[in-house]
């Protein structure tokens, strides 16, 4: 079996998606053709050798329909012999990309592929593509369907997470996110947005706000109260969980992942292509896993996934040194730390999408790229990547330095 | 033709008139003998040149009543019930899309099967009479839209409007149904084939909206949020337990993705699985074939009815004391469709009401309601109780029951609690059977327990709840739980062997 080294990692500043954020003028392609074009720029890349473009994507309608990541590759002017497949995996879909690369390199069936995503949540917004997990009334009844809102404060009932612990955590995301970027720890792996004329739309993640307070924290109402009582959905998710009496809604625009617009790229590759290009192996990916949990709940499944990653890598979690994490939701990543045992000084060292943001089908591509980086930073060695997905799954990514 | 249940009448300006008469019954109902005639009378007379159009109509007081249960009732197999349901459904459907119009002179009363008929028109006309309605029973207590109305209505009147007309009991005047836009025009009695005549006359081609374009789908953005939130309400409200309320939603959305002739085919087969679902069937029969109503004491009713909500609370109260969550036993009554879950049942009818239901082995029960009302929780009457209220309105679980009672570490499903509550039940309706109705027609107390005694609905009754549960399994059941909970689990073996 063929080692999936990874060569690079590029992402797009993330803008508010909002029709107000700046990269709301940027068309989904082309911010998924300017992360392949600055893979291709910063690694003397001849296009023609790289077999397949792999991009997350969970809206796939309108203008990131028609598998936009042959779209990319043809915008990005690449060889047209370069071949593009759209994944979603829900909000997993851009870790899903990279693991689908690695695992072409892994079984010699590719030499180069690229693994990534992308998502303009403020051009085509989510729910955009309907769904019969939601809409369908068989399928919503038999799987008790509710919105990821409710499961995470489901999550946080359940596990006992107060307003107080999610609104801290969400302090310190945005803080640690604040550090990162006065510390330049970001400035690896991210490019400009331009325009046609190389003028810059957008070279810093727009999204933080690092003056958050537990104070003004406390003054927003929750997301998914009024939903859940009046909507029927608490009732539903009461009737899977019959041991809760009532849902505590502790989430909010502030303890919960930004709507942000945001695409990015990774370069994996054998051996052999690095040695042809004189890149230098910065990781392996050690092993990845995808995983079903229970669908109600839905965001449970980090911890399986790593634990199962984990064990194809006959690996523990104390072997791991730095873990990255989707903040979904603060309670998410609540439950995973208790879940694995996992110190909060191992997990987002740099902030998560409560700070930054989550474009959906890019932000697993974005996350292994900043760990990546922290991990050369720090000098450490190993790093686990993990999402929790819609529906209730999980996928994750164990990635280790060379 | 020989035709005893619909007259063909063709007026000499090539109009023709279908006149249902149905034989040997009050309204006119569909079986197999219709069936038959009317796909045989559509078939001569659809590609007559000399007719130019229909009108449907009824020789009886009512207009149409739509199929005739008892005959449903007497389809056995799947296969059997879809070619039945889907021969009657393509055979109007000729008729809808012969091109000719099709307009119905509405007098006297429908229901929703008479409604569904109506929708195949291209006009429609009622009388203003005050004997002219369209009354709609609950889907929940009743069978699904079977003669295409799941595809009709939210076509011409969109998913909301066909909804709140299919989960609620409706009577629609002439008036509201024109107000609904589901009839075009009221006129009196006199004129009312008069105007069918001139709407025919005037139209040489009539269509559908329907069959014109695809005017409606699920996943358009007003609809799918609807759609979305109304599957969760729906789920919240009826649980798991009244499958037609689900069947109704899933003809409608699978049925708009689509165009009518597949609709009306996933119709049927919904309604195939719906007519073949054990407890929604003996749930009908309860609620429709109780014929012999005789007159009982509602003193009698009122005993049974209390009877049973104090048994219900107290043995939410002895789940309580054996250590099972108070959530677990609230949401275990909730499931199982009462509308009250225990403990609050319990606040509302006040602690004390309890104690009778309690014998010996019960000690642990009334030290827990003494201790209560000791600190003046007494139940609704003192705004506290298992409950806090305020202003009336329930509120959370009192905090402080926790520790009175600690929950165990190891609790149950939630399954089992469901079973003990309703075996609980049912083993009191079988004892006040007895004990206080004591009028030997189980029909007729099945009837009553769901209608007036606040036994869920979709249990038809404890004499057809046990025999579709199983005779022999209930006894196996209430063994079991004797054991452990002594004598109110003993059944009276007369009894169940005369089920």
């Amino acid at each position: 079996m063929s080692e999936a080294i990874i060569y690079d990692a590029v992402r797009t500043p993330r803008g508010k998606g909002k029709k107000s954020g700046s990269l709301n003028e940027v068309p989904p392609v082309q911010l998924a053709s300017k992360v392949l074009q600055a893979i291709e720029k910063r690694n003397n890349l001849n296009t023609a050798d790289i077999d397949d473009v792999v991009l997350g994507c969970v809206h796939p309608t309108n203008e990131q329909g028609a598998d936009i990541a042959r779209s990319a590759v043809l915008e990005a002017k690449w060889d047209q012999t370069v071949s593009g497949v759209q994944v979603d995996r829900f909000c997993a879909s851009g870790l899903e990309a990279v693991n689908i690369a690695a695992g072409q390199i892994m079984s010699g069936q590719a030499d180069m592929s690229i693994g990534g995503g992308v998502e303009s949540m403020s051009r085509v917004p989510m729910g955009s593509s309907g769904g019969a997990w939601m809409a369908d009334p068989t399928v919503a009844y038999n799987s008790y369907f509710v919105p990821q809102g409710i499961s995470a404060d489901l999550l946080a009932t359940k596990y006992g997470y107060t307003r107080t612990d999610v609104d801290s955590y969400a302090v310190d995301s945005q803080k640690r996110a604040d550090n990162a970027w006065k510390e330049k720890r970001f400035k690896k792996s991210i490019i400009n947005v331009e325009d046609q004329n190389q003028l810059t739309i957008l070279d810093k993640d727009e999204y933080m706000r690092p003056n958050t307070t537990m104070q003004s924290l406390a003054s927003l109402d929750p997301s998914f109260a009024h939903v859940g009582k009046n909507h029927g959905f608490d009732e539903v998710a009461i009737l899977k969980y019959p041991d809760i009496e009532t849902i505590d809604h502790v989430h909010h625009a502030g303890n919960s992942s930004g709507i942000v617009d945001g695409a990015a790229a990774v370069l994996i590759g054998n051996k052999e292509m690095g040695n042809k290009y004189e890149l230098k192996p910065r990781a392996k990916i050690r092993s990845f896993a995808s995983i079903g949990s229970e669908p109600t709940i839905m965001l449970t499944g980090p911890a399986d996934s790593a634990e199962k990653a984990l064990k194809r890598a006959n690996m523990e979690a104390t072997d791991i040194d730095l873990f990255e994490m989707n903040e979904a939701f603060a309670a998410v990543v609540l439950r995973f730390m208790d879940a694995l045992n996992v110190d909060h000084s191992k997990v987002n060292v740099n902030g998560g999408a409560i700070a930054l943001g989550h474009p959906l089908g890019a932000t697993g591509a974005i996350i292994l790229g900043t760990v990546l980086d922290e991990l050369e930073r720090r000098d450490l060695s190993t790093g686990l990547i993990t999402l929790c997905v819609g529906a209730g799954m999980g996928t994750a990514t164990i990635i280790e330095r060379i | 033709m020989n035709a005893n249940n619909i007259n063909i009448i063709i007026d000499k300006e090539g109009i023709c008139n279908l006149v249902f008469d149905s034989k040997n019954q009050e309204h006119n109902l569909f079986n197999g003998e219709v069936i038959n005639e009317l796909s045989e009378i559509i078939d001569s007379v659809i590609n007559d040149t000399n007719i130019i159009g229909f009108i449907i109509s009824s020789a009886k007081k009512s207009f149409h009543h739509g199929y005739d249960l008892k005959y449903l009732y007497t389809l056995n197999n799947a296969g059997e019930i879809f070619d039945q349901i889907y021969k009657l459904s393509k055979t109007l459907r000729k008729l809808e899309i012969s091109r000719k119009p099709v307009v119905c002179a509405i007098s006297g009363s429908s229901n929703l099967g008479g409604l569904e008929l109506i929708l195949h028109c291209h006009y429609k006309i009622a009388d203003n009479s005050n004997s002219t309605n369209i009354s709609i029973n609950n889907v929940k207590y009743d069978l699904c839209p079977n003669i295409g109305g799941s595809q009709r209505l939210p076509r011409s009147i969109g998913v909301s409007d066909t909804l709140d007309l299919l989960l609620n009991d409706n009577t629609l005047s002439t008036k509201d149904a024109y107000d609904k836009k589901i009839i075009d025009e009221i006129t009196n009695k006199e004129q009312l084939f008069e105007r069918c005549k001139i709407f025919i006359k005037n139209n040489k081609e009539s269509y559908q909206i329907w069959d014109k374009k695809q005017n409606i789908s699920p996943f358009e953005e007003k609809n799918l949020g609807y759609f979305i939130s109304k599957i969760a309400m729906l789920h919240a409200e009826n649980a798991d337990l009244y499958p037609s309320v689900k069947i109704l939603m899933s003809s409608i959305f699978e049925g708009l993705n689509t165009d009518v002739n597949t609709g009306l085919k996933i119709e049927a087969r919904h309604f195939t699985w719906l007519l073949n679902h054990k407890e929604t069937r003996s749930m009908l029969k309860t609620l429709k074939f109780t014929k012999s109503r005789k007159k009982v004491d509602e003193n009698i009713i009122k005993l049974c009815k209390k009877s049973l909500e104090e048994n219900y609370s107290a043995e939410g109260v002895k789940l309580l004391i054996e250590g099972v969550a108070a959530p677990l036993i609230e949401n275990a009554g909730k499931r199982l469709g009462f509308i009250d879950s225990p403990l609050a049942s319990a606040d509302k009818l006040e602690l004390q009401s309890l104690i009778p239901h309690l014998d010996s082995k019960d000690a642990a029960v009334s030290a827990l309601i003494r201790s209560m009302q000791k600190i003046n929780r007494k139940g609704c009457s003192t705004n506290k109780g298992f409950y806090d209220y305020k202003d009336n309105k329930k509120l959370k679980l009192w905090h402080g029951l926790k520790d009175l009672i600690p929950p165990s570490n190891k609790q149950p499903e939630i399954s089992f609690v469901e079973q003990r509550l309703l075996f609980s039940c049912i083993n009191n309706m079988l004892y006040n059977y007895t004990k206080i109705f004591k009028n030997n027609d189980q029909n007729l107390f099945d009837y009553l327990s769901i209608t007036k005694m606040s036994l869920p609905t979709w249990t038809g009754g404890p004499f057809s709840w046990i025999k579709n549960f199983n005779v022999k399994k209930f006894n196996i059941i209430n063994k079991e739980f004797e054991k452990s909970q002594g004598s109110r689990f003993i059944v009276d073996q007369k009894l169940l062997d005369s089920i």
